[in-house]
């Protein structure tokens, strides 16, 4: 699972989007059948490693490309654009080594692990569901239990594991003692040597099959420098919650241009046939399809450049940008579920076939995922009470 | 037009005189004047490539299209007739590999 280490230089935005390029067309090929047998893609994450993407969120002082969160949200789309499993497992394994790289700042453990993780190209993956919470990801059941002899020990009843099975290591929540409170939170980086895994589920689901998420049981007895020093409430405000919007929107927008893409390919045969036959027919929708899908890349791009500034001055106000962050993600997942609906329309039986150079029907079940992963009612929940706070969001 | 026209600029004539508001104007127009210039709109010039591709049997590369595709008839018909070109002579090589086996 692991690549060997590789001499690796660091990529400038254009070669991580050229090199993305390339990952896309190569997932793309086994996109049908990752999807058909709800399997790992096996070659697209390859793929990534080759290229040395799976590094691409990581600053350059712990052997990463450092790319900007704009690059990023681009990269997503891109590996969106071939295959959606793919581009969400990268997504997500940026999400940790992201919150990795804010732990690695103050601890020489986590930093250690963190540049042994880009060098290798290493896959992680996140555990931060668990039964008993609800779907809150910041609270857990599970809590860190400290050994004398350095170690710390942990167990978790996760309901959901992407590509667990396929990960190198985990980032795992927990609370950070077997005293404290629900929301008292830390991070634990558990390498899959120190974990035992046991599925405890099925994973049968309608779409982004390819990320393998089914529950699990995770057991680990780890170095007590694996827990990340910061509480994890303030990795998730920081990074995590405003950093995994913005990655998935990019995915999702991504595999919505796809479909579009495939419409003006559709759009094309038949005003051909149209022509040929004499007589065209005036049609709107694809140029209604592509509104719809440019506000959505002209709002993930606009959110990518305003969290970047946000994220370099540390003392910006949280609660603004979780605001913004919840309807960036709770906006896009409907909206390019609507824009794809668009494509279909203009592919008809064709986008609706699960197969052939129009078929719209695996990026239409793929974006169904969008408003689950972390419920949208949730977020508006949250951001229904929190805009009572903070009346200003409302400009601008 | 010019009766050494080839087959490429023929069709793009016709295509030119069918779909674009030039109308039977299409066929006099020197074939290095300026499409643009002589009122052909980037909305027509749609139509006019699908036509052609529809007609030619080929498909214009995205790489190639673009408002310098259509700055003449001269250019459009050499970009036609390199990938007609290339199409017959692929389907050249196939027949040769068939007939090898």
């Amino acid at each position: 699972m692991t690549a060997a280490s590789v001499e690796r230089t660091v990529l400038t935005e254009r070669q991580a989007l050229d090199a993305a390029v390339q990952v896309a067309k190569a997932a793309a090929e086994h996109a049908a059948a990752t999807d058909r047998d709800a399997v790992f893609p096996a070659v697209g994450v390859a793929a990534l490693r080759e290229h040395g993407l799976l590094s691409a969120a990581v600053p350059k002082e712990y052997g990463g490309h450092g790319l900007d969160p704009r690059t990023l949200t681009r990269i997503g789309a891109r590996l969106a654009g071939g295959c959606a499993a793919t581009a969400m497992i990268w997504a997500m394994h940026q999400l940790q080594v992201a919150c990795l790289a804010r732990g690695a700042a103050s601890s020489p453990e986590i930093a250690t692990a963190l540049a042994d993780i880009a060098e290798r190209q290493l896959l992680i993956a996140s555990i931060t569901s668990e039964v008993g919470v609800g779907g809150d990801m910041r609270r857990s059941v599970a809590a860190v239990q400290p050994a004398d002899d350095g170690t710390v020990r942990l167990t978790k009843k996760a309901t959901t594991v992407s590509y667990g099975e396929h990960a190198d290591g985990f980032l795992v929540t927990a609370r950070s003692g077997p005293d404290a409170a629900p929301t008292d939170q830390v991070a634990v980086l558990v390498m899959a040597e120190h974990a035992e895994l046991e599925r405890t589920g099925d994973w049968n689901p309608l779409g982004m099959r390819g990320t393998c998420s089914p529950p699990f049981t995770m057991s680990a007895t780890v170095p007590a420098g694996m827990v990340v020093p910061e509480p994890f409430g303030e990795t998730a405000t920081r990074c995590m919650v405003p950093l995994s919007h913005l990655l998935w929107s990019g995915v999702w927008t991504g595999v919505a241009a796809d479909a579009v893409r495939r419409a003006v390919a559709y759009s094309k045969i038949r005003m051909r046939a149209q022509l040929k036959a004499g007589r065209t027919q005036d049609d709107p929708r694809l140029g209604r399809a592509y509104a719809d899908l440019r506000v959505l890349q002209d709002t993930v791009a606009r959110f990518a450049d305003d969290y970047a500034v946000w994220d370099a001055a540390q003392d910006a106000d949280t609660t603004a940008m979780t605001v913004r962050a919840n309807a960036l993600k709770t906006g896009v997942s409907v909206d390019a579920v609507r824009v794809v609906e668009q494509a279909l329309e203009i592919c008809g039986m064709a986008g609706y076939s699960e197969s052939g150079p129009y078929s719209v029907a695996r990026h239409l079940r793929d974006l169904y995922s969008a408003r689950l992963m972390i419920a949208n009612g949730r977020l508006e929940l949250a951001n229904s009470e929190l805009l009572l706070l903070t009346g200003d969001l409302i400009q601008e | 037009m010019p009766e050494s026209a080839t087959p490429c600029e023929h069709a793009v004539r016709e295509a030119l005189a069918q779909h674009s508001d030039l109308g039977a104007a299409a066929h006099d127009l020197p074939a290095d004047g300026d499409l643009y210039a002589a009122g052909l709109t980037s909305l027509a010039s749609v139509r006019v490539m699908l036509a052609l591709e529809e007609r030619l049997s080929v498909e214009i590369p995205e790489e190639r299209i673009g408002r310098a595709l259509f700055s003449s008839i001269a250019h459009l018909t050499g970009v036609l007739a390199e990938l007609t070109g290339d199409r017959d002579q692929a389907g050249g090589r196939d027949q040769a590999v068939g007939a090898g086996r």
